[in-house]
């Protein structure tokens, strides 16, 4: 009975503990830039991905869901307005549960039927961010909110690239310069994987990247590590970029918004006070301040 | 209070179920790249995943619901099809070809850019339906209908004096090239299979 007594006081410590609130609210306003961008991608096709006018494939619902072109350009405007207004964190208890239920309807509408891994990272990370936004309330300095959240989206990062690179470990074709020459010139290639496959690069230049690749998500808990994580956060970064300029898949970005999260807030702080510094942000224009103005409230 | 205690019950079944998820996948991935072995097995059903353990004194069984293993598993991309090199490896498009109603032909119809204005490799994933496939003949063969019957819709509806009366996706094939995407295709090589028609 004490055993267990003691296995839920480290459970609640570990789960529940009071945190800095700077780190998620970070990330929020990168996801939800991240999703504005996402969802602004589709601006010169609402009629035909979304409307009844259109072509498009619902998945788990009937193919007459699709509104009109006006409804459908109304919610699109809408989505594009609550990405916003995610981003800068406003009501975040409803808007939070509203940008996860308007991606659940672009989902099932035009959008789940591709199947692709970084629309399942959007729905996990809004569902998480929805459900800690009883904790994220109102912007207060220094506010504090419970871990749970941030160390379930941590936690779920490091296994994410662990999976993956687990998975290509024991697929023999990566262990050489195959599937990265493969992929990038592949039906996901782009132009740039052909450019860079005939500039007549060593086939050591692409094992060494394949092997780079493997150890780098492997290496998936280093993130949590003070020492290494800056390295990881720039391996990370330009992995995710060359993924989006060779694979033509920019959505991946995703996963670098979320690197704040492994950061310590304190180090958080000393960075948006350093930017806050900085030249830029000297003189006295109202959006400027205002802009101050949030970034300190964070 | 009673109601502070409930989200803290909540909220721990959820951090569980994500846990467990997350390790069930770490510990499926072995047997999705390899197969079973005589030590453990995995079964794909629509309700569920099942890992079997088989080891000498020990045996059991553990599982997690389907939704929860394509939500979470998000490794299995980009595997070269089992090739050992690139000689095995085919470049492959769709294209549709449409029954004019005028001639009574078949003629391959330039729309596939502008019906499905996303890049090569989302065009092919969203054609191949990759879903529907998942959940069931039945269910991919409805949703194929009604795909194609919608872009037979919007193509008469924007070429009204061309009137199409069938449509039907082709997947062509040609042999791998290092230099261009096109770069080996070309009548003697080049492969059509039907993908679905209405």
């Amino acid at each position: 009975m004490r055993n267990i007594k003691l296995l839920i006081v480290l459970w609640e410590k570990f789960w529940f503990r009071k945190i800095p609130s700077v780190n998620i609210q970070i990330f929020r306003l990168l996801f939800g830039i991240y999703l504005f961008i996402y969802f602004a991608w589709s601006f010169p096709n609402i009629e035909l991905f979304f409307s009844n006018q259109g072509i498009y494939s619902t998945l788990f619902v009937p193919s007459e869901i699709a509104p009109n072109i006006i409804v459908a350009w109304l919610i699109y405007s809408f989505t594009l307005l609550v990405c916003l207004l995610y981003a800068i964190g406003y009501k975040f208890r409803i808007i939070s549960w509203l940008m996860l239920f308007l991606f659940i309807y672009y989902f099932v509408l035009n959008i789940g039927v591709k199947a692709c891994t970084y629309e399942r990272l959007i729905f996990i990370f809004l569902l998480i961010m929805a459900l800690s936004s009883f904790d994220i309330t109102k912007h207060k300095p220094n506010k504090l909110i419970s871990a749970w959240s941030q160390r379930i989206l941590t936690l779920y990062i490091s296994f994410f690239y662990i999976d993956t690179g687990l998975y290509k470990l024991l697929i023999p074709a990566w262990h050489s310069s195959l599937v990265i020459k493969g992929a990038i010139t592949g039906i996901y290639g782009s132009q740039v994987g052909y450019w860079l496959l005939n500039l007549g690069l060593p086939n050591i230049f692409f094992d060494i990247s394949s092997w780079g690749i493997i150890i780098f998500e492997l290496s998936g808990f280093m993130f949590f590590s003070r020492k290494y994580q800056k390295l990881f956060f720039v391996l990370g970064f330009f992995f995710h970029l060359s993924v989006g300029i060779l694979m033509s898949l920019p959505q991946f970005m995703i996963l670098p918004c979320a690197y704040i999260l492994f950061v310590n807030p304190s180090e958080v702080k000393n960075i948006i006070y350093t930017i806050l510094q900085h030249k830029y942000f000297n003189f006295q224009s109202k959006v400027v301040l205002q802009i101050k103005k949030i970034l300190l409230k964070i | 209070m009673l109601n502070f205690k409930l989200k803290r019950i909540f909220l721990s079944i959820f951090i569980l179920v994500f846990i467990y998820s997350n390790l069930f996948i770490l510990s499926s991935l072995s047997l999705q790249t390899k197969g079973n072995s005589k030590f453990a097995s995995i079964e794909y059903s629509l309700k569920e995943v099942v890992i079997n353990i088989n080891l000498k004194f020990f045996h059991f069984a553990y599982s997690l619901p389907e939704t929860l293993f394509v939500l979470f598993n998000g490794a299995g991309v980009f595997d070269g099809g089992g090739a050992v090199n690139s000689n095995d490896w085919i470049n492959s498009e769709y294209v549709f070809y449409g029954l004019f109603s005028q001639t009574h032909n078949w003629k391959q119809l330039d729309i596939i850019n502008k019906y499905f204005p996303y890049s090569k490799g989302e065009q092919s994933s969203r054609l191949s339906l990759p879903w529907h496939d998942f959940l069931g003949n039945q269910i991919f063969s409805t949703e194929s209908q009604i795909l194609l019957n919608k872009i037979q819709a919007k193509y008469n509806k924007d070429t009204p004096k061309n009137r199409i009366t069938k449509l039907a996706l082709y997947e062509i094939s040609w042999p791998y090239s290092e230099k261009s995407w096109t770069e080996r295709r070309n009548p003697q090589n080049t492969t059509y299979n039907l993908v679905y028609t209405n």
